[in-house]
């Protein structure tokens, strides 16, 4: 069952095209890496798609009510903001604001913060844990949502090594349960470890949709991010790791 | 729930040392039975005197401190208040030319009529900069706007004057105070009051939301438009009412919700019930600290309220300041 589908979606900034008529379809229970180079247009595809941002064409969740795609999509943006001091369980509740009523002792709650290893951070005031704690509370927040799909922006960003392998393990085990995920990554030896799927954005255009293997070749890389990498797929999974910048 | 128990019992007993407080010094037991039958010089004084000044007390607290906390919550920013979004100086300009022209000699309500009407007119040219998906960027630039251009009219208006009279009577006036107000100010203030609180109060869901930033409160099925519009429209009620018949009363916005914050876990929407509380405490506290300080030179509370205010703010800073370092 395809889940998560945007039919010649595009963004105008002025007149020029931010997202020019992207057309992606992922399927339920896949967890997809958006990558690209900066400002090729990521971050703004998936606002469309959850009908943030004024938008032409078509993509599924904009054909559902703002109500009715709070249960269907949970959405991590990029800037990470906690607006006040508050616990980190009652943070986390307010991922349940679609379903009633925003409570710190649902069990969702609880199982957000067990999948983000915070169990030990129920009581600790939000704003006063360190960045990377804190993207991991948000991260719980968007989970704390149960929606079928989970779209996150540059979800790994200022994270230590463990926290973003833990959090990458959290997206794949969401995804094998069932859910969609769609995340932009900058990690792209963590997105072709990790992802099932990479979409590559270059300047608003969705230039390759597949198999990490198949989206990352060389001349793909030389192309969009002007890098040559090494891409290897080893016993436990692929291995990519750019190596240098092309003159 | 223990928090509004307390603050609850403070309204009522600050309602009855505000009805107890006055020129007419009469004993407690006098004071409470002429309040109730009415009779007398002193029934005079209680029921048409003292009675609305503390139910104005009451209104005009309750909305500054609601407005205070639905303007931080939306704005996430613990220094928004009221004032920010240009309601009360326009307002305010509203009364200045009531007074300066003599309108407000011509009626009763000719006053707080045409500080409403301003009010609404200024909420009205706001909506319009601001655009209807702007967000609390576009709203706070709007307002700074539609706040200076009002503030440069008073002035004007001030300056331009005929009547020397009528521009001591307007400076008093933007002073701010509940001093002879009767039943006719409560009857103009409170529908529009009781509108505003229902329409701020209903906020509270998205208000928590927005703690996570605009983006992720859009995507948790908050509707931000109809959130901005039904604040902006509340704040200029409450605002717009309480400035027409009260006059310019500052720091409450400001300084309650501040306050309460770190007593209901800083959830924005808790905040809106209990500063709304802590608004009428410290109006009516205000107001009866007013009539005992200075009670033959008529002590505006808008003034008090800064001089007590802004120490009390700055003591609020330091002590964040410290907490944050």
């Amino acid at each position: 069952m395809t889940q998560l589908t945007t039919q010649n979606i595009s963004v105008l900034r002025g007149t020029c095209p931010v997202v020019d008529h992207v057309t992606l379809s992922i399927a339920q229970g896949d967890f997809v890496g958006l990558i690209g180079p900066n400002g090729a247009g990521k971050t703004t595809l998936m606002r469309a798609m959850l009908g943030l941002i004024p938008s032409t064409g078509t993509a599924s969740l904009l054909e559902t009510t703002l109500a009715e795609r709070a249960k269907l999509a949970a959405w991590m943006p990029q800037n990470r903001e906690i607006a006040w001091p508050v616990r980190v369980d009652e943070l986390v509740a307010l991922g349940r604001t679609a379903h009633g009523k925003t409570d710190a002792n649902d069990p969702a709650v609880g199982r957000a913060l067990t999948q983000m290893g915070l169990d030990n951070f129920h009581a600790r005031i939000a704003t006063q844990l360190s960045g990377g704690e804190q993207a991991r509370v948000l991260i719980a927040r968007a989970i704390a949502q149960e929606t079928p799909i989970l779209m996150a922006d540059e979800p790994i960003a200022g994270l230590d090594p463990a926290s973003q392998l833990a959090t990458m393990t959290v997206f794949r085990d969401l995804a094998k349960s069932g859910r969609t995920v769609l995340a932009s990554l900058h990690d792209l030896g963590l997105a072709a470890r990790y992802c099932d799927k990479l979409a590559l954005m270059d300047r608003g255009k969705l230039i390759a949709f597949g198999t990490p293997q198949d989206v990352l070749t060389a001349q793909r890389m030389k192309d969009t991010f002007n890098i040559r990498a090494y891409y290897e797929t080893g016993p436990d999974g692929p291995i990519f790791q750019p190596l240098e910048v092309l003159s | 729930m223990r928090l509004a128990i307390f603050l609850i019992t403070l309204v009522i007993v600050l309602f009855f040392a505000s009805l107890l407080s006055g020129a007419a010094n009469a004993p407690i037991a006098d004071s409470i039975a002429a309040l109730f039958s009415g009779q007398g010089p002193l029934g005079t004084v209680m029921q048409h005197i003292r009675l609305p000044r503390a139910i104005l007390a009451i209104i005009v607290g309750l909305s500054l401190g609601l407005a205070g906390a639905a303007m931080q919550g939306y704005l996430r920013n613990p220094l928004a208040e009221p004032g920010l979004i240009g309601i009360s100086s326009s307002a305010a300009f509203g009364a200045v030319v009531a007074l300066q022209t003599g309108f407000a000699a011509s009626f009763a309500l000719a006053l707080p009529a045409a500080a409403l009407l301003s009010a609404f007119v200024a909420v009205f040219i706001i909506l319009l900069l601001a655009g209807p998906r702007g967000g609390a960027l576009t709203l706070i630039l709007a307002g700074i706007a539609i706040s200076a251009l009002a503030g440069a009219l008073t002035s004007l208006a001030l300056n331009l004057s005929p009547n020397p009279y009528a521009t001591s009577e307007t400076v008093f006036w933007m002073m701010g105070s509940l001093k002879d107000r009767s039943f006719t100010h409560v009857q103009i203030a409170l529908p529009f009051c009781v509108i505003g609180w229902i329409a701020l109060l209903s906020t509270g869901k998205a208000l928590n939301a927005l703690t996570l930033g605009e983006d992720a409160a859009q995507s948790l099925g908050i509707n931000l438009s109809r959130t901005r519009l039904i604040l902006i429209l509340g704040v200029a009620a409450v605002i717009g009412a309480s400035t027409a018949v009260a006059g310019a009363v500052g720091f409450v916005g400001l300084v309650v919700p501040h306050l309460l914050r770190p007593l209901v876990k800083a959830r924005p929407s808790a905040l809106l019930w209990s500063s709304a509380l802590g608004g009428a405490a410290m109006v009516l506290a205000a107001d009866i600290a007013v009539r005992w300080i200075l009670p033959d030179r008529d002590l505006k509370i808008g003034v008090l309220m800064a001089i007590v205010g802004a120490p009390l703010f700055l003591h609020l800073i330091y002590k964040t300041r410290a907490e944050l370092s």
